[in-house]
């Protein structure tokens, strides 16, 4: 099992060792015997592999952050160029003090402090390493490597709930993933609705927000065999002036279809903090 | 062991239908940093875990877990047995452990002095 603060506490003076390491690495298992239990990241598809199936995106794919020379993306869902934000908008993003403009013991990313899920559609942009797709009937899941979870999205014709986090008894509460329905645009491309966000989550790595109401929709676009891409667009009037491109995500099929873990584990988060990010114990309120 | 792979959190699982209505599930890696249940029995990587998935009519599935785990316990054992019902709408609400929350909660109500456990 590997944590992200493992490699956190390693910190970016090692990326260059490591890429030499990587390649060495690499050489070596083009010559050992593989393991059908092992993710190799030096075993990429090669080229497109043909026409891709129809209606079909069952299986398990790398991502930006897989090591697999995925295919970067056009606007980086990380970090994108924002619309203008609405009063109340920027009132929030003022709030949100995220990694990069912070350090480790001034950010009060709830991810960073804590573990705290990243919520959709962070989850999609952040940390991907790889996601598995399989289908049901009425539903298709995304499950995705990083923190070991998934996401459901109905495909049986129902629609998106209206005022999630509203009052009466019959009213949903907002979740971290939120709710999903998914239908086929055409043969390739599998379009999904979200809306009803846990509001404490942020939007992107950039610490732009959501609210419960924002309409998210992912197109997943098969282009070929072996070529997936996600472009996300977030429809926030309470927080936008007009829709957000939040950017688009490629995937490469993996041969073997095997991911390695990879999640965040909180005591191990708490003891980097403790002892090297935020040794002084920043204050914890102004963390939240 | 040089060249295996990494013991994870979830383990390495295969999976084969012993008859027609039941699947067997043989699980093994498991990172041992994880208990077995809230009593903390602990278990090694070498563990062998076999799920037992019986789905005796369309709406019971009943669940066997047995354990096999020579390095701390002398022969194998019932792990648990337990049984699921069939849920008419297929849907429920998302449970999940916020890590923040819980630091919360042991720092105002669980362990509010500060006294670590360990």
């Amino acid at each position: 099992m590997r944590s992200r603060y493992i490699g956190a506490i390693a910190g970016g003076a090692i990326v260059l060792l490591l890429t030499v390491l990587a390649a060495a690495q690499n050489n070596q298992q083009n010559n050992a015997p593989r393991s059908p239990w092992k993710y190799y990241p030096a075993d990429r598809s090669v080229g497109d592999g043909g026409p891709a199936p129809k209606r079909d995106l069952t299986g398990t794919w790398a991502g930006p952050q897989s090591g697999a020379a995925v295919p970067r993306s056009r606007v980086n869902p990380k970090n994108p160029p924002a619309p203008p934000l609405t009063p109340l908008g920027q009132q929030l993003f003022d709030r949100n003090k995220p990694l990069g403009k912070y350090s480790p013991a001034g950010t009060n990313d709830p991810h960073v402090r804590y573990c705290d899920p990243y919520g959709f559609p962070q989850n999609m942009t952040n940390e991907i390493r790889g996601m598995t797709i399989t289908t049901m009937p009425n539903r298709t899941f995304i499950l995705l490597q990083y923190m070991d979870l998934w996401r459901e999205i109905w495909t049986d014709g129902r629609t998106l709930p209206t005022n999630v986090g509203g009052r009466g008894r019959d009213n949903l509460d907002p979740k971290y993933n939120g709710y999903s329905v998914g239908h086929w645009e055409d043969d390739y491309t599998f379009v999904v609705d979200t809306t009803g966000l846990a509001p404490n989550t942020w939007a992107t790595d950039s610490a732009y927000p959501h609210s419960v109401d924002a309409r998210v929709q992912e197109r997943f676009h098969r282009d070929s065999k072996n070529d997936l891409t996600l472009t996300i667009t977030m429809d926030d009037p309470k927080l936008y002036t007009k829709p957000f491109y939040i950017g688009d995500v490629h995937f490469r099929w993996i041969p073997n279809q095997m991911l390695d873990d990879f999640t965040c584990i909180p005591s191990e988060l708490q003891r980097y903090l403790t002892e090297m990010g935020d040794p002084a114990g920043s204050d914890p309120s102004a963390a939240r | 062991m040089r060249g295996a792979p990494e013991s994870r959190y979830y383990g390495y699982s295969v999976g084969h239908w012993e008859n027609d209505n039941t699947l067997v599930i043989e699980t093994t890696g498991l990172d041992e940093r994880a208990w077995l249940d809230e009593a903390g029995h602990p278990h090694s990587a070498m563990a062998h875990i076999q799920e037992r998935y019986t789905r005796t009519d369309q709406y019971n599935l009943q669940l066997t877990v047995t354990v096999d785990d020579a390095k701390y316990y002398t022969k194998p054992w019932t792990f648990m047995r337990a049984n699921f019902y069939w849920m008419k709408a297929q849907d429920f609400a998302e449970t999940l452990c916020i890590p923040s929350e819980a630091i919360q909660y042991r720092d105002t109500l669980a362990r509010p002095s500060g006294i670590d456990a360990r």
